[in-house]
């Protein structure tokens, strides 16, 4: 006897309703996860890309890389990897509440999951605004000022003139003095360019993941994942850890090229 | 819950959230030694081990159907060709190129003479 039609979508105990066009539960949850993983491995090969520019720029001036990097904050860079972390651990612990059906866990996850996303975004904002200040950003119209040095910066490669620096950090020239191997300006351009086309795509994919949880937590409160569908859930996690495991990229080659004092 | 659904337990997801905290710690303690070439070696390591656990655990591939690992593998696979691009800037001065007449270990100069000659 063929099972009617309305059998198989109705909703049981055990999954939602099935779309008409898969067998069962089973096959629709596996064509979701399996089609975010692929959405997922094109997101891999779109941050591959500025990686590999990444990669061949550095190769081509890694004196000049390691001393742009170190005018790069790395206790607020530190901060954001710790936040990114957290916020990745309580992402895993709302998919783990929605598939127990744990309504209220999941929300106070979900909640937890937001505000740290937030506070990364909050910080990376004050570094932006940071090098702002700094004269750091390598746009058209906009003084690169190398540091705090600009006079006496002409833009030819090695020796600088020393420039005082102003502050407690000292100037990017006078590090480069200080370092010895040559200091190539242009080349400290496109590491910041570099940083802020990586950061600011990242940067992108977090608002993009805050606004999704965001629109998650409406249904969550009705208990829409926690009667045995938690799968969007499931598929928002692998977004977030995706984007968490940007940052675990971006962290050490931004941030931490050769700190060594020597 | 089904097959597909199985996760971890929440011991799990602690001890791995531990481990990344560790090996974030790992990383920036390695940058301020002096290790010369192995630094950037070693901060690739750490980061891949820290994805793997992400991936693994995180992510549920450890419990997953093999199409997710298919997947998953996949795309580092293309990614390994995508980076591997470099390699042509790496050896560009191995063999005589008549656009530069002396050897260089600065790949991206060969990139602009080459553009300066068309």
């Amino acid at each position: 006897m063929p099972i009617p039609e309305s059998t198989l979508t109705k909703p049981t105990d055990d999954h939602p309703p099935v779309a008409h066009h898969f067998d069962d539960w089973q096959q629709q949850s596996d064509a979701c996860l399996l089609g975010m993983w692929v959405f997922l491995v094109t997101e891999v090969m779109f941050f591959g890309g500025l990686f590999t520019a990444y990669m061949i720029y550095r190769a081509s001036a890694p004196e000049t890389f390691a001393v742009a990097s170190r005018h790069l904050n790395i206790w607020l860079g530190g901060t954001n990897t710790v936040v990114l972390l957290t916020s990745s651990f309580t992402m895993a612990l709302a998919v783990y509440a929605a598939n127990h059906r744990q309504a209220k866990n999941l929300m106070l996850f979900l909640v937890a999951t937001i505000v740290l996303g937030l506070t990364f975004m909050g910080i990376k904002a004050y570094e932006y605004w940071d090098k702002y200040q700094q004269g750091l950003v390598p746009i058209r119209g906009l003084e690169f000022e190398t540091g705090v040095l600009s006079e006496h910066d002409d833009g030819h490669n090695g020796e600088q003139i020393e420039v005082p620096g102003t502050g407690d950090q000292p100037s990017i020239s006078q590090q480069a003095v200080e370092h010895g191997p040559p200091f190539d300006r242009g080349k400290a351009q496109i590491f910041y360019g570099l940083y802020f086309v990586m950061t600011g795509v990242h940067f992108l994919h977090m608002v993009i993941g805050i606004v999704l949880l965001l629109l998650f937590l409406r249904p969550a409160a009705r208990g829409r994942f926690t009667g045995g569908d938690f799968l969007p859930v499931e598929l928002m996690g692998l977004y977030w850890h995706f984007v968490d495991i940007v940052w675990i990229f971006l962290f050490p080659l931004l941030y931490l090229i050769d700190r060594s004092p020597s | 819950m089904n097959d597909t659904h199985a996760s971890p337990s929440l011991t799990t997801y602690g001890i791995i959230y531990v481990a990344l905290l560790a090996l974030m710690a790992a990383t920036i303690v390695a940058a301020y030694l002096p290790l010369g070439v192995f630094n950037v070696p070693i901060a690739l390591v750490i980061a891949f081990t820290k994805t793997i656990l992400v991936a693994l655990f995180f992510m549920h591939v450890r419990y997953s159907g093999r199409l997710i690992w298919v997947v998953a593998a996949g795309g580092l696979v293309w990614l390994a060709i995508l980076l591997s691009t470099y390699h042509d800037y790496l050896t560009r001065d191995w063999t005589p190129n008549r656009l530069s007449s002396e050897p260089t270990d600065r790949p991206i100069e060969l990139l602009e003479d080459s553009r300066r000659v068309r």
